[in-house]
């Protein structure tokens, strides 16, 4: 039984066959030629390829023997980089000896009136996954003007998100950001740029526009110290923290600012993409445009705070299974958009002893969408 | 059944669509026709105040021209209207009808910007038996075909019996062509248009900028089938 102070200390225990069945996805991209940063994959900041370097720092003795034969054991060995070189000397986010403290996260997609009437499903999607103490949460809503294919977007998006996150790599950088070695901004980039790879390599796959996967995209990543909030397009995102409960990166109000992006879109690393960051933060939730009506002030963009607080409470009581949570959205009499409802809540409770044994990372990901991959768009609507 | 309880948002305010109805209602259209569009209005009025969504979220105002434009039922939600009678006289000023149409709307949108209303982008209804008054008709309709490319209104014509001018008429929008009227089924065509208006409130096509709606609008809501006219 191991406590974990900040994001995964490592396991001295733990056992150190496998060090390399779960070698990172991402550093071979990494290496790729400079180019600009939308050229994905291939980050023109030479620090972009550090991470990688770091992640295969097998060898280092401070690495503990923690990529184990448990799968997605290589969080260990990330998180005990810098737990080993800075225990003692400040995270940026701890006391000395903390409680355990965990996240309970639910989530829930369901198709809109809208989509519902006409025999569609939803191109909303989600994921999210916990290590140790760390939680990584992603929504994603594929466009309307090609309903079908675009759910087959949000859902790359999503699973792309919550993979790399998962990566020791990823985990790593994260790590420079939680200790300010790092601003959080351009390892968030460098992650929707590999959302938008995922994009390009399964519009390659099966030969239909880049267009047609079209999705917004909003990610959480906390640990009780530090959270980071990234998005492209609309959507909201919530948070609580000592100031309460607030939004946090909604779109521009104005004339030409609450244009919907879409991660594909042109320009939208430019003009979109946004990142927040913040400290203490001990319960968040992403959700898509679909509920928007109930769930903010619509006028200002402010979160409702009784529906934040309600859900968290539920999430924390463990009430909000998947099946439950998501008859509670399609129970919702009138959410005044029709639109596809998507909520992944997260919050910050006490583990009171913590599962015994390992840190297995826990994923739940939205259902994966019908199996065709080019939708007749011709006919999906009048 | 669920048994949680956790509270939502019940205070937003309904995204709108606005629709203006321009009626001409110059001296030909005196007798039967004038009549079957008092009658077809007064259809309308019941037609959308029963549907739950359009009362709520449609905003219609018409406005007639004869000699001169007038508001004849001022722009307000679907569920506050009332039937109007109608009298027809004068000449066919559409010019200053569509002028005052477009600054209508104009003005309603910076209100729903103001208090922050999401809205659809807002319908232009025209209908006319004649040929427009030349004054003013060239510059009213590039103004309107203005707003239309911007994706700031869309708009509807309809040619009322055999005397339209419908080479001016199909000036009017450059989006689709002027459709006629068959008879003089203005019951049928009130009909289709709050059909339609209730599909549109009920899709997904709004938005808080004319940008916003357009991104939000690239497939047509899908109209009512069409029983009123001949085309």
């Amino acid at each position: 039984m191991v406590q974990l102070p900040r994001f995964v200390r490592p396991r001295q225990n733990a056992p150190s066959a496998g060090a390399d069945v779960d070698g990172p996805p991402v550093p071979a991209e990494h290496a790729a030629s400079p180019a600009p940063h939308r050229d994905l994959g291939a980050p023109a900041h030479p620090a972009a390829g550090e991470p990688a370097a770091t992640g295969h720092r097998a060898s280092d003795t401070t690495e503990p023997a923690s990529r184990s034969a448990e799968h997605h054991a290589t969080a260990h060995g990330t998180a005990g980089h810098h737990a080993a070189g800075h225990d003692t000397t400040a995270g940026p986010d701890t006391g000395t000896v903390a409680p355990l403290r965990r996240w309970a996260v639910s989530g829930a997609s369901v198709a809109g009136e809208a989509h519902i009437r006409k025999g569609l499903g939803c191109d909303d999607a989600f994921a999210y996954a916990t290590i140790g103490d760390l939680v990584v949460a992603a929504v994603a809503d594929g466009a309307g003007s090609v309903t079908q294919t675009s759910a087959w977007g949000s859902y790359t998006v999503c699973d792309r998100v919550v993979t790399t996150v998962c990566s020791p790599v990823f985990l790593d950088w994260f790590g420079d950001i939680a200790r300010g070695e790092e601003p959080a901004e351009r390892p968030m980039r460098w992650l929707f740029e590999q959302a938008l790879t995922a994009l390009r390599a399964r519009a390659r796959y099966t030969g239909q526009p880049l267009g047609e996967l079209a999705t917004t995209l909003a990610v959480a990543i906390a640990t009780p110290g530090l959270a980071v909030f990234a998005q492209i397009g609309d959507g909201v995102i919530a948070l609580r923290d000592h100031g309460g409960v607030r939004t946090v990166l909604a779109e521009e109000k104005g004339e030409y600012a609450n244009l919907t992006w879409f991660v594909q879109s042109r320009d939208a690393f430019t003009a979109s993409f946004r990142v927040h960051t913040a400290t203490d933060v001990d319960a968040f939730a992403l959700s898509t445009d679909g509920m928007a009506y109930k769930i903010t002030d619509v006028a200002t963009g402010a979160a409702f705070v009784p529906f934040f607080e309600g859900a968290w409470a539920a999430t924390a009581a463990n009430e909000l299974s998947e099946t439950a949570f998501a008859s509670w959205l399609r129970a919702i009499p009138d959410d005044q958009t029709g639109d596809d409802k998507t909520v992944v809540l997260a919050v910050l409770g006490e583990s009171p002893d913590g599962p015994a044994g390992i840190e297995l990372e826990h994923r739940v990901q939205s259902r994966r969408p019908p199996g065709h991959v080019a939708a007749p768009v011709a006919d999906a609507e009048g | 059944m669920s048994v949680l309880t956790i509270p939502l948002n019940e205070a937003n305010p309904d995204p709108r669509v606005a629709c203006v109805v321009l009626a001409d209602v110059s001296g030909s259209m005196a007798g039967a026709p004038i009549a079957a569009l008092q009658e077809g209005f007064a259809a309308f009025v019941e037609y959308v105040t029963e549907d739950d969504l359009t009362r709520k979220r449609a905003e219609v105002a018409v406005i007639t021209f004869g000699t001169q434009a007038q508001v004849a039922v001022p722009l307000q939600e679907a569920r506050t209207l009332e039937p109007v009678p109608f009298s027809a006289s004068g000449s066919t000023n559409m010019a200053d009808a569509i002028d005052m149409a477009i600054d209508m709307i104009d003005q309603r949108k910076r209100e729903y910007k103001d208090s922050g209303i999401q809205y659809y982008r807002p319908w232009l209804l025209l209908l006319t038996d004649g040929a427009p008054n030349l004054q003013g008709f060239d510059a009213a309709v590039a103004r309107l075909n203005a707003m239309e490319a911007a994706k700031g209104v869309t708009v509807f014509a309809v040619g009322v019996g055999d005397n339209v001018d419908y080479r001016q008429l199909e000036r009017v929008s450059t989006g689709r062509p002027p459709v006629p009227l068959a008879g003089l089924r203005f019951n049928e065509f009130f009909e289709w248009l709050s059909a339609s208006l209730g599909n549109m409130a009920s899709s997904g096509n709004h938005g808080t900028s004319d940008e916003h709606v357009a991104q939000n609008s690239e497939h047509q809501v899908p109209l009512a089938p069409v029983g009123w006219t001949t085309a």
